[in-house]
């Protein structure tokens, strides 16, 4: 049976192979990439769901009976 | 028979004897901590509900010769069942779902990007913990702090713990970090608030959203994160999901039961055994380390950075839409939940006293929520890309 290298991710193995070098990585890379992927990730994210909360309550609300010159 | 006396006498008398050797004085010292936390608890009201069952379990850890976080000691049990498994602060994000209100943020969607901005303290502070030379694991669970997130800190500090990452003994010094300063944001936040804004800015008008939420909208919301955080950060979605699953059932309608329990006993189990366990893990030899110190004072400026980015942002909108925009409600993007939205009404009534923040700031603050388990999700996501976890 292989042995997982611990020091690899979970990803494909391509992947797998550049997380090994990350242990390496030095203090500011790593304080770096998170900064900009943690960050960026993170307003990404709240952005995209302030578009899907705004479409959430559109899609919610209960169509007027009638048009307006009834 | 003599000497029976004496090996009896002198069992009873270990304790009081590892007190006055060199090796008690750091359990002296954490004693002292566990009665500081107490004082802060009954007459501070500082966060009683936690500092009472930490303090202790602190003084229980630190009481000579104490077994309670020996394997299969009363504390080691109870860090077993639910801190070393992540389970106590998932309850906690039951409770905490159930006990909030997502209809100001729904009312108001952009206002979530304040949660975004007030996440801007957990990544300075991991720059500056790097450089202060702290490893990437401990590194990244001091920045955690900067969440204003008690159970999310320990979720991803006690992960690290669990693999080795941290030693077990740091889960509690950031526990009680992140605990003590979200009970401080009402003394750390309006001084910062004063400082980064003016007067004029401070006293902008924010007109009353009255934009009627439909039921069905706040069933799908919670529904809508968790299939979002669980595409993006997967390895976070125990703790948005927990947060989800509460809000759910409240906004369900029909398990009333379910929510009660989640408000009310699984959060108060919970917080209680959280509580002692994290207590039992401050053990004064491994707790008292200049290690700590620095633990808390990275915690103190995390929070602060929180406050200036979600500030910050404010400013900019306020710029960007002609002076419609209070920039002080950009201070409630942070988790405390409700405190710092609360904080934001005071401060803008001091200003102008017809101005009313509150659900302005609410919505930023709950966006702060979601904000808070997002950043962690997206770094633990981020950590396990790179092979770290």
């Amino acid at each position: 049976m292989t042995q997982r290298d611990p020091t690899r991710g979970y990803g494909p193995p391509d992947l797998a192979s550049r997380s090994a070098t990350t242990h390496l990585m030095d203090n500011l890379t790593f304080g770096l990439t998170m900064l900009l992927v943690g960050m960026g990730g993170t307003l990404l994210t709240l952005w995209i769901l302030a578009i899907l909360i705004g479409w959430l309550t559109r899609l919610c609300q209960p169509r007027a009976k009638g048009g307006p010159h009834e | 028979m003599s000497e029976a006396l004496f090996n009896a006498l002198q069992a009873l008398g270990a304790g009081a004897r590892h007190f006055i050797s060199p090796a008690g004085i750091p359990n002296l010292v954490m004693i002292g901590v566990a009665l500081g936390m107490f004082w802060l608890a009954i007459r501070k009201q500082v966060e009683p509900l936690l500092l009472l069952p930490i303090g202790f379990g602190c003084l229980l850890a630190n009481l000579p010769l104490s077994e309670v976080m020996d394997k299969d000691g009363f504390l080691r049990v109870l860090y077993d069942m639910g801190i070393g498994n992540e389970l106590f602060p998932l309850l906690i994000f039951f409770g905490i779902g159930s006990m909030t209100d997502f209809t100001p943020l729904l009312q108001r969607p952009k206002m979530i990007l304040f949660g975004a901005a007030g996440q801007l303290g957990i990544f300075f502070t991991l720059l500056v913990a790097l450089a202060l030379g702290f490893p990437k694991a401990l590194a990244v669970s001091v920045a955690v702090i900067g969440a204003c997130d008690g159970p999310t800190v320990i979720y991803v500090s006690n992960l690290f713990a669990g693999k080795g990452m941290i030693e077990p003994s740091m889960v509690g010094a950031l526990a009680v970090a992140a605990y003590s300063y979200m009970a401080l944001v009402p003394i750390i936040q309006p001084p910062i608030m004063r400082l980064m804004t003016t007067a004029k800015e401070r006293a902008t008008p924010m007109p009353p959203v009255k934009a009627r939420i439909p039921k069905s909208a706040l069933i799908y919301f919670p529904i809508l994160v968790t299939i979002l955080t669980g595409i993006i950060a997967p390895k976070g979605l125990p703790l948005m999901a927990a947060i989800m699953l509460g809000n759910f059932l409240k906004v369900s309608g029909v398990a009333s039961r379910l929510t009660k329990a989640s408000e009310n006993e699984i959060a108060n189990v919970s917080t209680l055994f959280l509580g002692l366990a994290i207590g039992g893990t401050m053990a004064g030899p491994e707790f008292l380390k200049p290690q700590t110190l620095l633990v808390f004072a990275l915690g103190l400026m995390a929070i602060v950075v929180d406050t200036v980015g979600g500030l910050l942002l404010g400013k900019l909108w306020y710029l960007l839409s002609g002076g419609k925009m209070n920039p002080l409600i950009g201070a409630a993007g942070i988790s405390a939940y409700p405190m710092a939205a609360r904080i934001v009404q005071v401060e803008g009534l001091r200003n102008n006293h017809q101005n009313h923040l509150l659900m302005h700031a609410m919505a930023a603050n709950t966006g702060g929520q979601i904000g808070s388990v997002m950043a962690a999700s997206i770094m633990l996501a981020i950590l396990k890309g790179m092979g770290l976890i």
